[in-house]
């Protein structure tokens, strides 16, 4: 049994994603509905550019964080945590872009599963300052 | 309570106002998944908005019989009256 928060290997083992590409951290909590993830930046993560997490990074974390909540619930069936891609992406906000050293905490919403397809709604923040937010549908592969 | 008429008119301008169905092929016997032309990430959102309007949650296995608009009618139809 994992219990929250989860991080480091451990993490690994509900995303299929694999460095240098992870853009999460942490599983701080879990819901059917709900998930809030961590995400600390680093100076050699592949998406950053300059002194900040590029949009395209915050992004993809935002998509990871979705990820995240599947493979969890995976993981509480028993399965490993399966392929997927990003179907979609609407509604995107951005206001502010995380530097290196600073952890954002995203939160996301599912608002329906349907034919493999998940659609969510993520919000993200820093310092408890909201600073991002999209809907996405996800599709789960195979 | 919506009746029968009520329910259908809402469903069509739904789909012609958010998924952008021609209105004049809009009829009880048409196929509705010709007429759609809907993709899996298309379907979820007709599931949100469908719930949203009428307070019904579709799942997979109400669009298995599911082949004209009057299909597609019925089951929003027999959903708001097990609600009931």
């Amino acid at each position: 049994m994992l219990t929250l928060p989860i991080s480091g290997e451990k993490l690994l083992t509900l995303i299929p994603q694999r460095a240098p590409i992870v853009l999460v951290s942490s599983l701080e909590s879990y819901n059917e509905n709900v998930l809030v993830s961590t995400f600390l930046v680093r100076a050699d993560d592949m998406f950053v550019d300059g002194e900040k997490l590029s949009e395209s990074g915050l992004l993809e974390h935002m998509a990871q964080s979705v990820a995240l909540h599947t493979g969890y619930s995976y993981f509480l069936k028993g399965e490993n945590a399966p392929m997927g891609y990003i179907g979609s992406m609407q509604n995107v906000e951005i206001r502010k872009l995380p530097t290196i050293g600073e952890t954002v905490f995203s939160r996301i919403q599912i608002i329906q599963e349907f034919m493999g397809v998940t659609l969510v709604e993520i919000e993200t923040k820093l310092d408890g300052e909201f600073i991002a937010r999209a809907r996405m549908k996800t599709v789960v592969a195979g | 309570m919506m009746d029968k008429a009520s329910i259908y008119q809402k469903i069509n301008e739904i789909l012609v106002e958010e998924f952008e169905v021609d209105e004049e092929i809009i009829s009880p016997e048409a196929s509705l998944k010709e007429s759609l032309d809907l993709d899996s990430l298309d379907y979820v959102d007709l599931v949100v908005i469908i719930e949203s309007n009428f307070g019904v949650k579709l799942v997979e296995a109400d669009f298995d019989a599911v082949i004209t608009f009057q299909d597609f009618y019925n089951v929003v139809e027999q959903k708001m009256a097990l609600r009931n």
